[in-house]
């Protein structure tokens, strides 16, 4: 029988006010989530502006969208459970009175993708389309959808969640690839109206955190400082509990490397932060606890990704979800999110050496130009100049080019100069 | 003799002609040794014999088709069929309600058993008609039938055993109850060029004379048997008997002679021969039948083969062709050859009514100047009016003279037989009168004295004696001179001997045709020429002072005249003349005669000492002026009748005009302009040209007048002929037809509206036929159908322009697959007809097996086939959507069962229990539900595919186009779907073993045989293989192994001893019989394993007893192939029955309204009634199904108010329309 998950942080986190802040406060070891008091580093005076100038985030529960779009909803197990229920109910209505079944479902094509301005996010548009079973070219995938169903039914009867592989291997046959199936799950998502993890879905995440943040996860209290890999990010979100953070922002990078080249230099010990990493592109549960951290610290966070389009495409969609999934905007995106570097101005500001430059490709170009195009793109004017810039230099350069001016470079001048003087868009 | 009389015409030509001729023989050398060959030939008694067309076609009867082989027992169904189907035709469209023709006819003839071969007597061969035709009784006087029975009978005794090794006897029947003969042409019929139809054009089968005479001849050389002929004309009431040889003299020679017999028909013809020929198989006589029914599908035919099986062709029309109408050749179609024949043979009474009426499309205007042009052709190119007269040659010359000499009647040049035959054909007129009036010339006076002379003046024509007639034409021609003949030598006698008679006077009295004018002009030219001058030529104008003097001296003395009273007066005179001649003038003065005048015109002569000859006396003459006198006689215009060529030519050569009329009117005395132009016509007439043909009788035209007309005619431009001579099939009855024989999935056909091409009429019909019972053709030949005038032709398939048109058509463009000879391919037949009385022209030989690639017809089929080319492909897109269809029903089928099992699991299970939730519906239900749009949506393809026979699932799922997706699935599906409709449409599934074989068996089709064959195949292919053997412990070997052989000895033994006991109990054939001696051993083979391993052997133990009773009851009259046929049949059978094989069979619903008995009726009297699309003959175990459709049937009936329920109960009746 159903069981209602309940949510780990269900209160709402304190306003921090940073006239309160004193250095000799000390640990809380409450459930409260509290900040460690340090004293106002100089450095962070552009972060600390920033923090003020912040505008006040509206909260997920009152999110409202506009009537045009889907509204999706984080629903509980047995709301889903209930959802599917009325789906199938209606499909057997069908079936007896015309024996012709069909599905509708909200079309995830790039004409039905909206963005918010209001709310600075893509979100799915109001148009359906339809998946009837007595059509060659929609039989199989209403076939697929309905074992899917009927497979997801069964999670969410036993509580359980499984990967998106694991369903992929209940009916190998059937779905002939994971790639179908995959597109299947989205499909249910946005069907139930519900975000994927409502499904009881989970992504594999391969994303890792590390820095000053304690959590709990599955009741086992984690410190991140320790260790040097990092905490790999749980797909369980709904398991994890924040416990306390005296970060003063949070930092996410691209890769992995300069993950390491961080916590290899204890970086936040000088400069106290939490540094995450998506591995290249984000996957769903990195994004999720880029945004439950946001939401319960309230910190600012900056990107740092290499110089390059598809950086800045990685930035894009930890900023706004990306439009595969754009119903879920909502529950995935981080408006807040600055991007810190590597600018294209950077380049020649920090003497990036022409030898650790790449010319830009046919490809490069066409993908910043579609960027270019996109509206909330052309919103920030800082970002157009920058884009524009990377097209008129024609190259592009990894984070990892700033170690020509030594390993350290990264850690020891770069972030400090740019965190300090508010060099980010 | 001025007219010209037509004999006299005639003679003219035939003179031409032979003139031709040797200027012929001139520019062919070998022309005068080919004629001393014919004078030799005449001379000696030759080598060379003229035979008979008997004779010859005795000896060469396959140069029509009758060599040695399979196609010779073809070629005798051809004749005789062909005659027969003709015999009912036209007793049909003479007595038209001889047949009854009301309602679609079956009817079934019996499996007879074979007649030994008897004695050919009266009593024996009455005896073997009647149980031929004892089972038609019936309908033997109503039905349009034809029946032929071959039979092999024991080889002949005189027979070499060489011979008879390779070659059978067959005796050979053919009856039809068509119009029959009358005793006279029966005495005809078998004669060589004999025949009822070669006179006229007709859409005909045959027109030779030679189909029949040569089978005769065939059949008795070869087997020296005669031929028995019973036939009875309509209008007779006896039938005729006679058995007769024919002979090489066309005669025939009776063994029976004519006698008068009772027979079971009331009109028909019955024939009956033997002939030697290979064996006979399947495939060539039997398909010439089937063929011939398929197009003449307005006769039943029933065929009786060598082994004995029945072919029965029911006809399947209710109404006969029209008549074709007689046709005129057409112009344009008639070669050179044809027309002069019809020339030589017309009995019209001129050239334009010759064409009019023997040629189409002839009017009169168009015939007259057909004729027209036909002169100016033939004046044109040796005419001579075109010619100036020095060009004239040698022949010309002499034809110009001879039509010159004809213009005058002259005795002298008159050959003296000619005038004696003249002068006898004159009746009782005196001498006298005859010679004035038709030689009148000479005056009447003349011949008066000359007949005095001869005392023959009072003597008439008829009392003339020879010697008389020659003596008066010798004298006539010493007498009277002629002026344009006479030499010098004799002019200067004649004028030595002139004595005191002037010179004057000897020109009119002893010459022909000089009168005083001549006389005095040619006097007055010699004058000239000797410069003497004399008044007497002088005109006023040229008188001096001195000679006005003289004369009016000489007036004022000797004329008393008042006028002239003083010179001036005079003066005035002369000048009133000037350009006359001086005595003309005188004689204007009163009082003054002409002699006066030339009296005094004399006197003034002598006065001015002036000198003339007019009036010298001619024995006075010198020499000089003799000559003088002479050439002025020679200048003077000739005589027509007496010049001839030598002077002709010598005129014509100083002649200064260029046209020849002018130049005859010039120098021919009589001859004015119009009479010049007619000579000159009437010379090109010698010259054998210009003859104007209007007035030749067209028998009577010579060679070059005959070329010269075809020239023309020929090259006129004509209407297409008429097309009412054209009788087709028609594309309905084609489709029809072909529907109930092929029962194809699809067909179409096409009738092209008729054409002509180079002046043939005809008419073009294609059928396309495809799909359905139609299986994979093997070879090209097998897809192609041809017909002429409805009658197949099976051999010299590729020479045909209907081969190579169906070759040339792009089959691609219509989803059509081709042979690599371009003939389509698959199961498709495709059928061409040729219809038209000009038909036989387009033949390539007298076998008349081939059309000549003639480029109208080749364009008309091409036309004909594309157009049913274009349907066909509209009904492969169709079934191309038809099998879309199906596949997306067998995918969206295959999820469905997911698609069910998914929903049913969420909605209708308790997960907990695992059990149905009550009232929720079931997975079953769900899945239904779900599959019926789909099948609904196929339902109408399956439907499509049933037909009203047999088939099996397997030929469905073919014909669906799914033979592709072969899996379990498909065959569920159609059997399922198949089942949803079974009541609705009337499906019957499944069949008994006993349906199953009168199926095959019945089924006359090499592709069934094959399919039959390779069943039989398939089955030992499972046996005597160690491998399956079974009897080893491990299954995997056997104890008996052998592994040199590769089979079980044991099982070998058991084989071989079974077979060698068939072998001798049944005399089966080891070669013939092998797949049946192979299937009945390997079956004993089966049923021993069996025993040996203790399973069942009831199923094969029944098989092998029903193959063994069967061949039994066969043995006698069947050869290998159908004992195979019928065991194999079993054998499919039990496949069928006991495999997935299914057989479905469509009932489609009777059309009750039209065939209701008018009295009350009930289920069970309409089920006696013996539908034919409702019972088909072998259903019988699902009688209570048919008894649904019909009762379903009537239900609809009383529904729409056409018949009602009686108060008995089961009993109806029909309500009477008001």
């Amino acid at each position: 029988m159903p069981r209602s998950t309940k949510k780990v942080t269900d209160k709402k986190p304190q306003k921090r006010d940073l006239t309160d802040y004193s250095p000799t406060k000390t640990k809380s070891t409450t459930k409260t989530t509290q900040k460690i008091p340090r004293k106002i580093d100089p450095k962070f005076a552009k972060i600390q502006h920033l923090k003020t100038k912040k505008p006040v985030k509206p909260s997920t529960e009152s999110t409202s969208l506009t009537e045009k779009v889907v509204k999706v909803d984080e629903a509980t197990t047995e709301d889903t459970y209930k959802r599917i229920h009325l789906t199938t109910e209606a499909l057997l209505e069908q079936i007896l009175a015309s024996g012709k079944p069909s599905f509708e479902i909200p079309s995830r094509s790039s004409s039905n993708i909206v963005w918010d301005e209001t709310q600075d996010l893509l979100l799915l548009g109001d148009k359906m389309i339809k998946r009837p079973f007595h059509s060659l070219a929609s039989v199989v995938d209403a076939t697929r959808l309905m074992r899917l169903i009927e497979i997801v039914h069964e999670l969410l009867l036993k509580d359980i969640h499984a990967t998106k592989r694991e369903i992929y291997y209940t009916d190998v046959e059937l779905f002939e690839d994971q790639k179908y199936s995959d597109k299947i799950i989205e499909d249910l998502a946005a069907m139930l109206k519900v975000i994927r993890n409502s499904t009881h879905i989970v992504a594999s995440a391969k994303g890792a955190c590390i820095g000053r943040l304690k959590i709990r996860d599955s009741g086992d209290e984690i410190d991140l400082t320790r260790g040097s890999g990092g905490w790999s990010i749980s797909p369980f979100l709904d398991r994890i509990e924040i416990v306390e953070s005296d970060a003063e922002f949070i930092l996410v990078v691209e890769k992995d490397a300069a993950l390491i080249r961080l916590s290899e230099a204890k970086w936040w010990e000088e400069y106290p932060c939490i540094i995450l990493t998506g591995k290249g592109s984000a996957d769903i549960a990195t994004r999720m606890f880029l945004r439950l951290l946001t939401k319960e610290l309230d910190l600012p966070c900056f990107c740092l990704v290499d110089s390059d389009p598809y950086g800045h495409y990685i930035y894009s969609v930890y900023l706004r979800g990306s439009k595969r999934l754009g119903y879920e905007s909502p529950f995935l995106a981080t408006p807040s999110l600055k991007l810190l570097g590597v600018l294209s101005r950077d380049l020649d500001q920090y003497d990036i050496p022409k030898k650790c430059r790449l010319r830009l490709t046919k490809a490069d170009e066409k993908r910043t130009k579609e960027m270019l195009n996109e509206p909330f793109v052309r919103k920030n004017l800082n970002w157009v100049e920058d884009l524009e810039l990377m097209l008129s230099l024609k190259s592009k350069a990894e984070i990892q080019a700033l170690s020509s001016h030594g390993f350290e470079y990264l850690t020891d001048n770069y972030l400090p100069t740019k965190l300090s003087t508010g060099d980010w868009i | 003799m001025v007219q010209k009389t037509k004999t006299e015409r005639n003679r003219g030509q035939k003179k031409s002609q032979s003139l031709k001729k040797a200027n012929s023989a001139d520019s062919e050398n070998t022309f005068e040794a080919v004629k001393e060959k014919e004078l030799k030939s005449i001379k000696q008694t030759g080598v060379i014999k003229q035979g008979t067309i008997a004779e010859f076609m005795r000896k060469r009867t396959q140069l029509v088709g009758f060599d040695i082989g399979y196609h010779k027992h073809t070629q005798y169904m051809a004749e005789f069929v062909d005659n027969s189907l003709d015999a009912i035709e036209i007793c049909y469209w003479k007595y038209p309600k001889i047949y009854r023709l009301k309602e679609d006819f079956y009817f079934e003839y019996p499996k007879l058993e074979p007649l030994k071969d008897e004695d050919i007597t009266a009593k024996n061969l009455i005896l073997r008609m009647n149980e031929l035709l004892e089972p038609l009784k019936d309908i033997l006087n109503t039905e349009p039938l034809v029946v032929i029975r071959l039979q092999e009978i024991e080889k002949p005794e005189m027979l070499s055993d060489e011979q008879a090794s390779d070659t059978r006897m067959f005796s050979f029947e053919c009856f039809d109850n068509g119009i029959g003969l009358v005793p006279t042409d029966l005495e005809k019929f078998g004669k060589y060029l004999a025949s009822s139809k070669s006179e006229q054009l007709k859409q005909t089968r045959g027109s030779q004379g030679f189909g029949a005479s040569s089978a005769f001849s065939d059949a008795q050389n070869t087997t020296g048997r005669p031929i028995t002929v019973i036939s009875r004309h309509v209008e007779n009431k006896k039938a005729t008997l006679t058995c007769f040889f024919t002979t090489s003299k066309n005669q025939k020679d009776y063994t029976i002679p004519p006698s008068e017999i009772r027979v079971p028909f009331q009109h028909g013809t019955y024939v009956r021969l033997f002939y030697l020929n290979v064996r006979y198989i399947r495939g060539y006589a039997d398909d010439y039948i089937k063929q011939t029914a398929l197009l003449n599908s307005h006769i039943s035919i029933v065929y009786i083969d060598p082994y004995g099986d029945v072919m029965v062709f029911p006809r399947r029309v209710t109404k006969f062709p029209n008549e074709p109408k007689y046709a005129k050749p057409h112009p344009a179609s008639s070669s050179i050859g044809d027309f002069k024949e019809m020339l030589r043979t017309a009995k019209d009474s001129s050239i334009v009514n010759f064409l009019e009426q023997k040629f189409v499309r002839m009017s009169r205007d168009r015939a007259k100047k057909i004729v027209e042009k036909a002169n100016k052709e033939l004046g044109g190119f040796k005419g001579l009016n075109s010619k100036a007269p020095s060009e004239l040659v040698e022949k010309e010359i002499r034809a110009l003279t001879r039509v010159l000499n004809k213009q005058k009647s002259c005795l002298n040049r008159l050959a003296p037989s000619e005038f004696k035959q003249y002068l006898s054909e004159q009746k009782q007129k005196s001498i006298l009168e005859v010679l004035s009036k038709d030689f009148p010339e000479v005056p009447k006076k003349r011949y008066k004295n000359l007949l005095k002379k001869l005392k023959l003046e009072k003597k008439t024509t008829d009392e003339l004696s020879s010697e008389e007639i020659e003596l008066i034409q010798s004298t006539a021609r010493n007498e009277i001179y002629c002026p344009t003949l006479i030499s010098f030598k004799a002019f200067k006698d004649l004028c030595n001997n002139g004595g005191d008679r002037t010179i004057y006077e000897l020109f009119t009295e002893e010459f022909c045709k000089i009168n005083y004018n001549s006389a005095r002009k040619i006097i007055f030219e010699a004058d000239k020429k000797l410069n003497y001058k004399s008044l007497n030529t002088k005109t006023v104008k040229e008188l001096k002072k001195r000679e006005i003097d003289v004369l009016f001296k000489l007036i004022s003395e000797l004329v008393e005249a008042s006028e002239i009273n003083n010179k001036t007066e005079f003066l005035n005179l002369l000048n009133s003349g000037k350009n006359r001649t001086i005595s003309s003038v005188l004689q204007d003065i009163k009082g003054l005669g002409k002699s006066k005048a030339g009296e005094i015109i004399e006197k003034a002569n002598e006065t001015l000492q002036y000198k003339t000859l007019l009036n010298a006396k001619s024995g006075e003459l010198t020499t000089k002026e003799i000559k003088a006198i002479y050439s002025s006689l020679m200048e003077l215009d000739k005589c027509p009748a007496a010049i001839t060529a030598n002077m002709l030519e010598k005129l014509l050569k100083s002649a200064s005009t260029t046209n020849l009329g002018t130049f005859l009117h010039r120098n021919f005395m009589d001859v004015n302009t119009k009479l010049a132009e007619q000579i000159v016509e009437e010379a090109n007439d010698q010259l054998g040209g210009h003859i104007s043909l209007e007035n030749i009788p067209p028998n009577e035209l010579d060679e070059d007048q005959m070329n010269a007309l075809y020239k023309t005619f020929i090259s006129e431009k004509y209407l297409a002929p008429p097309t009412d001579t054209v009788v087709p099939v028609g594309a309905e009855i084609l489709e029809r037809v072909i529907k109930k024989h092929f029962e194809p999935q699809f067909v179409a056909a096409e009738t092209r509206s008729p054409t002509s091409g180079k002046g043939l009429a005809f008419v073009v019909e294609v059928a396309i036929a495809y799909g359905g019972k139609i299986k994979d053709a093997s070879k090209a030949a097998d897809v192609i159908y041809r017909f002429v005038n409805r009658t197949p032709k099976l051999r010299d398939n590729s020479d045909c322009a209907i081969w190579k048109t169906v070759a040339k058509v792009n089959w691609k463009n219509y989803k059509v697959d081709t042979f690599d000879n371009g003939i389509p391919k698959g199961k498709i037949r495709v059928f061409v007809n040729v219809s038209g009385p000009f038909v036989h022209v387009m033949f390539k030989s007298q076998s008349k097996q081939a059309l000549a690639d003639d480029e109208v017809l080749m364009k008309e089929i091409q036309l004909a086939l594309e157009s049913a080319g274009r349907r066909l492909k509209a009904f492969l897109l169709g079934k191309e959507k038809s099998k879309r269809k199906a596949r997306r029903a067998l995918t969206l089928l295959k999820n469905v069962k997911t698609f069910a099992q998914s929903l049913y699991n969420i909605e209708c299970k308790d997960f907990t229990t695992d059990k149905h939730i009550p009232g929720k519906p079931t997975l079953e239900e769900i899945e239904a539900r779900l599959s019926s749009p789909i099948k609904e949506d196929i339902k109408p393809d399956v439907l499509n595919v049933l037909t009203e026979q047999w088939i099996t699932i397997t030929e469905i799922i073919e014909d669906l186009g799914l033979e592709t997706l072969k899996d379990k699935f498909v065959k569920d599906l159609i059997v399922d779907v198949l089942k949803d409709l079974s009541i609705e449409y009337n499906i019957i599934e499944g069949a008994s073993s006993k349906e199953i074989i009168e199926t095959f068996k019945n089924q006359d089709d090499p592709a069934t045989d094959q399919l039959i064959l390779e069943t039989l195949r398939m089955h030992d292919m499972k046996f005597l293989n160690c491998k399956t053997c079974d009897l080893g412990k491990d299954k995997n070997s056997c104890a008996h192994f052998n592994p040199d052989h590769k089979e079980c000895p044991i099982e070998r033994g058991i084989y071989n001893s079974f077979t060698s006991e068939l072998k001798s109990t049944y005399h089966l054939d080891p070669i013939n019989d092998e797949i049946l001696l192979d299937y009945l051993g390997m079956l004993e083979v089966q049923i021993e394993r069996n025993h040996r391993l203790n399973k069942s052997t009831k199923n094969l133990d029944a098989q092998k007893e029903q193959f063994l009773a069967d061949l039994q009851t066969n043995s006698s009259k069947s050869t290998g192939i159908s004992r195979v046929k019928n065991g194999a049949a079993l054998a499919f059978s039990e496949l069928i029955k006991n495999g997935d094989k299914k057989l479905f069979w469509r009932i489609k619903r009777p059309d009750l309204k039209s065939i209701l008995p008018n009295d009350e009726f009930t289920l069970e009297s309409l089920l006696e009634m013996n539908f034919p699309n409702l019972k088909g003959g072998h259903l019988t175990q699902k009688d209570e199904f048919v008894k649904k459709v019909l009762q379903n049937t009537l239900d609809d009936l009383i529904d729409e108010g056409i018949i009602m329920q009686t108060k008995k109960k089961g009993v109806y009746r029909r309500i009477k329309s008001r």
